[in-house]
């Protein structure tokens, strides 16, 4: 193996393990019939510091829809969001973001 | 019934009751440091307390695994601040009516919120509430019909609470 294929290698490497690392996770939000809407957007406005109308949104699309994402981000900050969620008492989960 | 919340001029929150809600709250950190601890107690309150974060099995095992512990303490330390603050309670009179007050610091309100909403949805996962609605359609002859009047008043706590709050930027 000559040494410029060396140097071809590993950035290919490192790209690879930089792509996955940086994989985008969703935290969704469900519905439930328990949790009050002004609990949920007053939660939403605390933990992600969204303003009452996009709180508002995330909380009418998860009482209308089923679920809402309310952040898209690293794995470990969507880790730690769903955390906080869960301490809130809300149904949250995280899956990794598609396409 | 007697329910005033106000955020008082050092930032804690006055919370007023009359004697009787307040006896009815009495026995409830008692009842969920229980379910707490005790997770064999009710399957599906467990469930809701502490909901899965992964579909996938090994991931979700080592995420309770590393952060497992930390929600359980966290709503622990909710009952014992809940606790704490229905034995440092206040007699007061409103209007001429034997009434207490509680009192809640800023640091500590969320928290107590949390308390206030953990204790709803155990009661309602015990009452197997599945649409919205439930409180629109109470019914007084049905067998459970104390614990539905106790989550309705734990909703009306909690509204208040939030409205007590200060607006959110």
């Amino acid at each position: 193996m000559s040494q410029s294929t060396k140097t071809l290698e590993r950035p290919e490497t490192v790209e690879e393990t930089r792509t996955e690392h940086d994989r985008l996770w969703n935290v969704i939000v469900w519905n439930d019939p328990i949790n009050l809407m002004s609990y949920v957007t007053f939660v939403f406005q605390k933990l992600f510091g969204y303003s009452l109308a996009v709180a508002t949104k995330h909380m009418l699309e998860v009482h209308g829809q089923g679920r809402s994402i309310v952040a898209t981000v690293e794995r470990e900050k969507a880790e730690y969001f769903v955390g906080r969620l869960h301490g809130f008492g809300l149904q949250a989960t995280m899956e990794k973001q598609t396409g | 019934m007697i329910l005033k919340i106000r955020r008082k001029f050092n930032r804690s929150y006055s919370v007023v009751l009359d004697t009787d809600s307040a006896e009815a709250l009495q026995d409830l950190p008692r009842k969920l440091r229980d379910l707490l601890t005790r997770p064999d107690v009710s399957k599906q309150v467990t469930a809701r307390l502490f909901p899965r974060v992964y579909k996938d099995a090994a991931e979700e095992e080592e995420y309770r695994r590393l952060l497992g512990d930390e929600l359980l303490r966290r709503k622990l330390d909710s009952v014992k601040l809940f606790e704490d603050t229905l034995q440092n309670r206040k007699a007061v009179l409103v209007r001429g009516t034997d009434a207490v007050e509680l009192t809640v610091k800023p640091e500590e309100f969320e928290l107590w919120l949390g308390f206030v909403n953990d204790m709803r949805l155990v009661l309602g996962t015990e009452l197997d509430i599945q649409e919205d609605g439930w409180s629109e359609n109470f019914d007084p002859t049905h067998p459970r019909a104390n614990d539905f009047a106790l989550l309705h008043y734990l909703s009306l706590l909690e509204e208040e609470l939030l409205r007590a709050h200060p607006k959110l930027p």
